[in-house]
This record gives structure tokens, C-alpha cells and sequence, in this order.
């Protein structure tokens, strides 16, 4: 057993080890490590920060601005593990450290948490990052996902929603607009669909009445 | 052992018969006793042979729940409660931790009865075709398989590059956080003027961009633009739903 987990953390040291020998300036090489090292003790996944080591190496950046980029990464990092804890998915802690840098306050990672408790944030949180992204005010971007969450929209609408609205972005359409448009589809779909199954499986009427 | 001998001085004068033939009987008669008794065996040899007997008679599977039970036996008269309490935790500890792979982490197992979708690719989406309409222009649509745990299974997507986006094109690779930003990991096959590949993605957000002949880095032109603030290179972005 100890064989065993030893052999695992060596693997998984080594592979973590493998970007930074690229990185030729010492001092940022340590210092990058240091972060990396720190995020680990803070129980903070460290794969998105390699992975950010990486595409700062794939893109030729300077060492410096490799070591500025992870480290910015780690504190928002540690601003969406607080935000959307008790979640610990790297996937679903990069969507929401990738929402912060796009201007969307931690409290507002707080209530979407609130509001799903129990299931993954990482494509609502990807939506609401890239409708910013792509002009649409924050305060509509996140008073609609919002709306969208509360009422139990899928995956697959929010994913759809960031689609059209990208779409209708691209064709000419004002970036408030077609989010409120869009979200409006949505959410009357979601109402609609939820007006079938009240009625469907309510209580049977009494024949002879309306 | 020698035979008895058959001489007359064995025969007392106060025998009450003169026939040999008698006497020969009650000779063999005493070395019969003497030699008859069955010499003495242990008990714990006696309790092995009738072992060893009925343990051929059983299938190899009783013979090792036998084992076992033996040695449960022993193990309950030789170690102390507390001993035993340990040995049990760290057996379950054991067993736990080397079936926690398989349980807890249901994407690395294979779903038989995974339902076909439609992932809408090449503009950036992967989407389903139902819930909302206008999906991009010349898309490209293709059937994929995805499974039921809908948050960690991966959807496979196609990218596209049209050839005339980039006519000196020998190779192009995708890169992004799929890939580690790895350059040469992922390359597009030229098909019928296009550039394509299909990658396998998490649900969620993701960053890439195509590589042409090893160095340039071109965002795709059929996909909204990532802002990256960090390095400053062109990218898109593309959401991956959930299947």
C-alpha cells in the first residue's frame, strides 16, 4: 500500500515537474514552483495552474509574465474555492476563478452556489464569463443566469443560450438585448415545459366538469 | 523377530496335555498377542490422517474455505480484541482505497447503454439540437456517443479549419487547455479543403487555438475570440455542454 502511493506521488510529481524545465530563468522557475506548492498546501487544485505554466511556455512568454499569470490564477483560485465551496472540482473551481477574471464579484459566485448546492457550476459559470466576454453587461449577464438557475434550466439550455446569443451578437444584435431575448426563450420554455407536467400529472377532474 | 521355538523344554512337566498339536496353537496364540496390539499413535497423528483423508474428498474450494477457517481459528485465539480490531480497519482501509478508482470515478468505466446526441462543433458549441434553434451556419453536425454521468464524461467535438483561412498551410495543430498547450500534441487531417480533427472535451469552458506550420498561432475564424490578458496570443472559446 505505501509502495503503492509513493509510486503514485512520484508519477504525479514527475508529470507536474515536466513544464518547469522549460522555464530557463531560475529565480522564476522557483518562484513558480513556490506558488504551486502553496496552492497545494492551501488545498487548492494544482492543475490548473500547471496547465497555465504550459500555455504561458506554448505561447513563448517571458518567465516573468508566466510567474504573474499563476500567480493571479491562484488567488482567484482561492477566492472561488471560498465562493463556491464545499466544491472541489478542478473544473468547476477553473470556471469560476475564469469568471472572476472576467469581472463577475465573488458574491455573485456565492448565490449562484446557493442556488445549485448540488450540481456542477462549471458550464453556467462558462456561460456567464463568456456573455461578459463577449459585451453583455454584467448586471444582465448575471441577473438572467441567475433567473436561468432558479428556475432549473439543463445544461444543454445554458450551453444552447451561450450559443444564440453569440450568434446574434455576430449577426448585429446589441449584447443586452439578445441575452434578455435569448433568456426569455429559454425561461418561457422552461415555463411551458413545466405547465405540460403540472397538468399532466395532476389530479384527474370529475367528468361533466370544466 | 525370531519364531518360537518348538522344543520340548517349552512343555512343562505339569502340562495338562502331551499333544504338540495343542501347543503349537497356544504358541501362536501368545505371539499373536503379543504382535496383534496396534502400536501406540497419537492422537493429533490420527486427527492428521483422517484430514488428509476427508481433504481429498473436497472440491479445491473447500479445501481453501477450510484453509481459512483454520486460519481465522488461529487468528481468533492468537491475537488480542484490540489486534484484531486494527487488522480488520486496515483490511478495510485497503480495500476501500484500491476500489475507490472504480467506484468513485464512474469516466473510467464504459457505458453500454449511452444514448446518441448531436454535437454542434466548428462555431465554437456543442449543443443539442432540440432546446434552441439557429445553430451556426455550416456547422458541422455529427452524432457522438456520451454517457450518463453528465459532469465529467467527455463529449467529442469537431473542429474545423477552413483551408482557405490559411492556403500555406502544411500542418496544423489544435492546442489548448484540452491539451495541456501541448503544440504537437492534437494535428488536423486535410479532408475534402478543410482542416479537421475531433477532440474529446469536458463540459464546461474551454480556451484553443490552431498552430499552422508549427508557429503561427490563428484564433478560429468560425468562433467567438477569447480575450486572454495573460500572453496576449489569439484564441477562441468554445462551451461544451454537458450530454
Amino acid at each position: 500500500m505505501l509502495t503503492l502511493f509513493l509510486a503514485l506521488a512520484t508519477t504525479s510529481a514527475h508529470a507536474q515537474d515536466t513544464p518547469f524545465d522549460a522555464i530557463t530563468d531560475a529565480p522564476a522557475r522557483t518562484a513558480i514552483r513556490a506558488i504551486i506548492a502553496d496552492a497545494a498546501a492551501r488545498g487548492l487544485p494544482t492543475a490548473p495552474l500547471v496547465t497555465k505554466v504550459r500555455e504561458g511556455l506554448a505561447k513563448r512568454a517571458t518567465p516573468d509574465r508566466i510567474r504573474s499569470a499563476t500567480a493571479l490564477l491562484m488567488n482567484r483560485l482561492a477566492i472561488a474555492a471560498e465562493a463556491i465551496a464545499p466544491s472541489r472540482s478542478s473544473d468547476e473551481l477553473a470556471a469560476a476563478a475564469d469568471a472572476l477574471q472576467a469581472g463577475i464579484p465573488a458574491a455573485t459566485l456565492r448565490d449562484m452556489r446557493a442556488l445549485w448546492p448540488a450540481k456542477p457550476l462549471t458550464v453556467p459559470l462558462g456561460v456567464l464569463a463568456e456573455m461578459v466576454a463577449n459585451g453583455v453587461s454584467r448586471a444582465v449577464a448575471t441577473r438572467r443566469v441567475r433567473d436561468l438557475l432558479v428556475k432549473g434550466a439543463s445544461l444543454t439550455q445554458f450551453a444552447s443560450l451561450g450559443t444564440t446569443v453569440r450568434n446574434d451578437i455576430a449577426a448585429g444584435l446589441a449584447p443586452d438585448a439578445a441575452m434578455e431575448l435569448r433568456s426569455k426563450g429559454v425561461l418561457s420554455l422552461i415555463e411551458a415545459q413545466t405547465a405540460v407536467g403540472t397538468t399532466t400529472s395532476g389530479p384527474p377532474r370529475p367528468p361533466g366538469r370544466n | 523377530m525370531s519364531e518360537p521355538s518348538r522344543t520340548p523344554h517349552h512343555e512343562g512337566p505339569n502340562s495338562p496335555s502331551r499333544d504338540p498339536q495343542p501347543d503349537d496353537e497356544r504358541l501362536l496364540a501368545q505371539v499373536k498377542a503379543v504382535l496383534s496390539p496396534m502400536p501406540v499413535v497419537e492422537r493429533r497423528h490420527i486427527a492428521q490422517i483422517l484430514a488428509a483423508t476427508h481433504d481429498r474428498r473436497r472440491t479445491p474450494w473447500q479445501r481453501l474455505a477450510g484453509r481459512l477457517r483454520d486460519a481465522l481459528e488461529w487468528w481468533r485465539f492468537t491475537a488480542p480484541p484490540l489486534a484484531r480490531g486494527t487488522s480488520i480497519a486496515a483490511a478495510a482501509l485497503t480495500v476501500g482505497f484500491l476500489a475507490r478508482g472504480y467506484v468513485l470515478r464512474p469516466d473510467l468505466g464504459t457505458d453500454a447503454t449511452s444514448a446518441a446526441r448531436v454535437a454542434v462543433s466548428g462555431a465554437a458549441a456543442a449543443t443539442t439540437a432540440a432546446t434552441m434553434p439557429a445553430a451556426p451556419t455550416g456547422a458541422a453536425v455529427q452524432p457522438v456517443n456520451a454517457s450518463a454521468d453528465a459532469s465529467a464524461r467527455r463529449v467529442p467535438v469537431q473542429f474545423l479549419l477552413d483551408v482557405r483561412h490559411v492556403p500555406a498551410a502544411t500542418q496544423v495543430h489544435i492546442v489548448g487547455d484540452f491539451n495541456d498547450w501541448n503544440v504537437s500534441a492534437t494535428p488536423l487531417t486535410r479532408e475534402q479543403g478543410v482542416w479537421t480533427t475531433t477532440v474529446p472535451l469536458t463540459p464546461g469552458r474551454h480556451v484553443y487555438a490552431f498552430v499552422v506550420n508549427g508557429d503561427t498561432w490563428l484564433a478560429d475564424p468560425r468562433a467567438p475570440q477569447a480575450t486572454d490578458a495573460d500572453f496576449g496570443r489569439p484564441g477562441s472559446v468554445i462551451i461544451v455542454q454537458a450530454p
